[in-house]
């Protein structure tokens, strides 16, 4: 693979406007394939969008969350306002988010959270869609969007709650959802839901951090379920979960530390399993996990950067899994979630890497911190 | 959306396409409806469900339709029987659903759905089938992806079920011993399956897993823990690597593996490294109370009622209990939570912590000449243990029948350490214990007596010294092989921590991996610290030493474990360095006073103990 730093070619500076554009005319095209195959991606893909939007402050909201209204107007941001993406992105121009700037913006969020609420079953979990069948990622997911766009108001905590815990087995495990398929990826999202909801007690914390410590392997990270190969997405999830479990003791730093850092390949980018293709997704997963380790500088951030940036599309705008592929709303939210922990991009907000929300957002909500630092 | 280069979609407009885009929401909407009006013992809707499948196997709302249809169709057919019978009715169906699978995963070997959706099919026929068709299956498909992370987990789930089934079917004493066997063959089979996966690609890193995973848990199978057969599997091991690590020397697959047997080797998962006594005065009593501080190499929960400290004089031959009562070092930090929406009520039973003091009851004390011998029982934190040292594990899942969870463990681990108290104690308050067979520890898994074993392996220093020799003769053909620079630090690590040759390679690292620099300057950091440490440490023959000086050395970080033998130090200096935290300092309880650059975290506090001499 094309060495990012080596190939003019590709993107060396963040591409405000194109990225932005990207996120905001996802929707546009309601009857293409793609939109039509990702179905069942619904609802992952407005919070990758909505949080992606957030980071890169270009959600238009006030401090409390709340939209600010049409008064910003479209101009609020200007290109070349935001530092080092001045300049460089080569689209010279203002106002790149088209339709969806400005006036039109309060109704959408208006018409975003009333759709996330029509995705609520009437048992309390959510679904990836109006009338699909609840699920605990996009139980997250939706909580996530609701914390970021500042509506957790409308939300029945009780009953999201209450559906989160009737996901837990009696080994501490998290099922997906009644048809009982267990991965640590549940686990994560149940402690994070119900520490965002403030409803642990619903719960046996100890047993959901035991269940984590069961898929930690002889290699330092994590796996899916007890016995298989670690993972760097995985090892995010359980990461993330013993953190919030208040449990980290149980990851052994140095030994985990290692098999993280060993991810970032001679490209730049981090791959999620020894000997295997980089990919921008796991910029995310692995930084978030040596964040909450406290071992971010034992990678070469640059380079990762200059990877991430090189994989954004040019002309349509967005991110994809590794440079000249095409992009898509996942690998963009993971790409600028990167980038920012990263700090690489003058002007993009901090995001947590715990809870994956914004920190401003963290902390209006008054979540706990959960990390050494700060 | 992966691997999709950018142009060859660019075509979205064609119509064809947005012909099917039409079709595929037709079929949705028409599923939705069938869904909505309760159609689920219809035989037209599982054909639906099928042509979306086919279309799209990732929408899991289609799956799970199918699934509702399956089981009403399952219950409408009372009559035959869930097995595998070959003439049709509902066993048919789970049959032909098992078939339609095997196809599909074949076209989408990664579809997540398929997966879950072919485990949930399994179950739904009882745990008593045939697995051996399963794990087949599993290796046909393996040898089409060989890291075919899906099938690999699938996998597992079959073994962990297989092992259930086993475990359910042939109750009574009697068959203990055949059930053994049993289970003990499936791990030497699934040794062997690593074994051809390896042999066909050594970069296989989902194999070496499986491997060291299989390793581990027929070692701690009864009657598999003799020190010497270890010690000859290990080189056997290590040999067998060689092959591969001459082939590609930057294969990160083999030198994870490499690691995971040196580590076994040399550092046992949980080890003391430091005991100290500890003396202080406690004005208001006007008396001189002393505890034993154990520092462990991680986080460890003590079971204070079936853990015990004997003091042995040598001279006399005296033998006795030391009443007193253990805690975790720094109680208040145990206890503290950072997720502070965690229920007070919901804390674990057993705080963790990797520093342990047990306070001995007034009036007892060490003797200047005398071991401490400790045994200590651990509870695995909440009742769990890692993977690797559990054989089996079985996903509860909601659907009725077979759902036990595995007979519940109770894992913990016991340890007897034995610590010498030297002949002449100096460093004030503070007497230094010298830890023995420390890693020659017994671990008790699962809570049976017959699974007490010998540490995993031999931390022989022979065998070391042999690997260090070949990994030297590897770097003389390869001299720029990072990996083999790094397994030689940790090998020196293991055997001549004070060598100077280790800051050496972990400077050269730095050049030659550029990318993790930052993980080789704490490396060489930590080892510049136990050094000085030690320097210092041995300087000060004349009296207690006080002072420790790690000023203006390059530092990015400092380890407890480098700073333990300090212990018993009131002030430290720290300053003109690049460290970023001064957490390392904890373990150091006597501390009164910390020289640090401006801007480096802080400690919460100093906790100067007062002292009687």
């Amino acid at each position: 693979m094309a060495a990012a730093s080596s190939a003019p070619k590709f993107p060396t500076e963040f591409l405000w406007s194109l990225n932005e554009r990207f996120i905001r005319t996802l929707e546009d095209d309601k009857e293409s394939l793609e939109y039509v195959m990702s179905e069942h991606l619904r609802m992952g893909g407005a919070y990758w969008g909505i949080t992606a939007l957030a980071l890169m402050d270009r959600l238009n909201t006030d401090k409390n969350g709340k939209d600010e209204a049409a008064a910003a107007g479209p101009d609020k941001r200007e290109e070349g306002g935001s530092g080092s993406g001045g300049g460089g992105d080569g689209e010279g121009g203002k106002d790149a988010s088209g339709s969806l700037a400005g006036p039109s913006l309060k109704g959408q969020m208006d018409e975003l959270v009333g759709w996330i609420m029509k995705c609520q079953h009437p048992s309390g979990g959510f679904g990836a869609n109006i009338q699909h069948d609840p699920h605990i990622t996009n139980t997250h997911y939706a909580v996530l969007i609701l914390c970021v766009v500042g509506r957790l108001d409308l939300l029945d905590r009780d009953k999201v709650a209450h559906w989160i815990a009737s996901m837990q087995n009696e080994d501490g495990s998290f099922r997906g959802d009644e048809w009982g398929e267990v991965d640590t990826r549940f686990s994560y999202c149940g402690l994070s839901c119900l520490t965002i909801l403030d409803r642990l007690d619903l719960i046996d914390v100890t047993k959901a951090a035991a269940f984590v410590h069961r898929c930690l392997n002889i290699d330092g990270a994590f796996s899916s379920i007890p016995g298989s190969e670690s993972h760097a997405a995985y090892t995010f999830c359980c990461v993330g979960a013993l953190a919030l479990a208040d449990a980290l003791d149980f990851a052994d730093a140095d030994r985990l530390g290692w098999w993280l850092c060993e991810r970032q390949t001679e490209g730049g980018g981090f791959n999620g399993r020894p000997e295997k293709a980089p990919d921008v997704c796991y910029s995310w997963w692995i930084l978030s996990s040596l964040a909450i380790i406290g071992r971010l500088h034992w990678i070469d951030g640059k380079k990762l950067a200059a990877f991430i940036l090189a994989s954004q599309d040019d002309r349509g705008g967005g991110i994809a899994d590794r440079p000249d592929d095409m992009a898509d709303v996942f690998h963009t939210f993971f790409g600028i979630a990167g980038l920012s922990l990263l700090k690489a991009v003058e002007g993009l907000k901090g995001v947590h890497p715990v809870y994956a929300l914004p920190n401003d957002v963290v902390e209006r909500l008054g979540l706990p911190y959960l990390l050494d630092d700060q | 959306m992966h691997n999709r280069r950018r142009k060859a979609t660019a075509g979205e407009a064609v119509p064809a396409i947005r012909e099917k885009a039409r079709r595929v929401t037709e079929l949705l909407k028409k599923l939705s409806k069938c869904r909505a009006e309760g159609a689920t013992g219809d035989d037209a809707a599982l054909q639906l469900t099928q042509r979306l499948i086919e279309i799209n196997p990732d929408f899991a709302f289609v799956w799970n339709f199918r699934r509702e249809i399956i089981r009403t169709l399952l219950k409408q057919g009372p009559e035959s029987d869930v097995t595998e019978d070959e003439g049709g009715g509902t066993g048919g169906l789970l049959c032909d659903e098992l078939s339609l699978l095997e196809g599909a995963l074949s076209q989408s070997p990664k579809a997540y759905c398929l997966w879950f959706h072919r485990w949930w099919t399994l179950l739904m026929q009882g745990v008593g089938r045939d697995l051996g068709r399963e794990l087949d299956l599993c290796t046909k498909l393996l040898t089409v992806d060989e890291r075919n992370f899906h099938c690999w987990n699938h996998r597992q789930l079959i073994v962990a079920m297989r092992k259930h089934a086993g475990n359910t079917t042939t109750p009574g004493h009697d068959a203990n011993g055949q059930q053994e066997d049993t289970a003990t063959r499936w791990l030497d089979d699934d040794l062997g399956f690593t074994c051809d996966m390896i042999e066909r690609n050594f970069s296989n890193y989902s194999a070496w897993h499986l491997r060291a995973l299989t390793r581990t848990q027929l070692s701690c199978r009864p009657g598999q823990h003799t020190t010497t057969g270890a010690t000859t599997s290990c080189q056997q091991e290590l040999q067998w690597i060689k092959q591969g690590v001459y082939t590609e020397p930057s294969d990160q697959s083999l030198w994870l593996y490499h690691c995971w047997l040196l580590h076994q080797a040399g550092r046992p998962p949980l080890r003391l490294v430091g005991a100290v006594v500890e003396s202080r005065s406690e004005p208001d009593k006007g008396d001189c109370r002393q505890s034993v501080l154990l520092f462990f190499s991680a986080a460890c929960s003590i079971d204070a009622t079936r853990s015990r400290v004997d003091i042995h004089q040598p001279e006399g031959d005296v033998h006795a209990r030391t009443s007193g009562a253990f805690s975790p070092l720094d109680a208040d930090a145990a206890s503290q939570r950072r997720n502070s929406r965690i229920p007070r009520q919901q804390r674990p039973l057993q705080p963790s912590s990797d520093a342990w003091r047990f306070d001995l009851d007034d009036g007892v004390s060490v003797p200047g000449r005398a071991t401490v011998i400790l045994h200590l029982r651990f509870t695995a934190h909440g009742g769990s243990l890692p993977s690797f040292y559990q054989a089996c594990f079985l996903p509860t899942l909601g659907i009725g029948g077979d759902t036990t969870p595995p007979a519940a463990h109770e894992p913990a681990l016991e340890v007897t350490y034995q610590c010498d108290v030297p002949g002449n104690p100096h460093r004030g308050s503070v007497l230094h214990l010298s830890v023995k067979d420390s890693c020659r520890a017994a671990y008790c898994i699962g809570g049976g007596g017959s699974s007490v074993r010998d540490e995993m392996q031999p931390s022989d220093g022979a065998l070391l010294e042999q690997e260090l020799a070949a990994v030297d003769e590897l770097l003389q053909i390869e001299p720029n092989c990072y990996y083999a620079v790094l397994a030689k630090c940790w090998l020196l690590e293991s055997l001549r921590p004070r060598d100077p040759l280790l800051l050496a390679n972990y400077k050269r690292l730095q050049t030659l991996d550029p990318l993790r620099r930052g993980f080789y300057q704490d490396c060489w950091s930590n080892a510049l610290v136990r050094m000085k440490v030690l320097e210092q440490v041995e300087r000060a023959t004349e009296g207690p030493l006080e002072a420790i000086d790690l000023s203006s050395l390059g530092l990015t970080c400092l380890g407890e474990q480098q700073l333990l033998p300090a212990h018993g130090i009131k002030r430290i200096d720290v300053s003109n360095n690049s460290i970023r935290t001064l957490v390392g300092l904890r373990w150091l309880t006597s501390l009164e006073e910390v020289v640090a650059d401006p801007g480096v975290q802080k400690l919460p506090k100093l906790r100067g103990s007062s002292s009687c001499r």
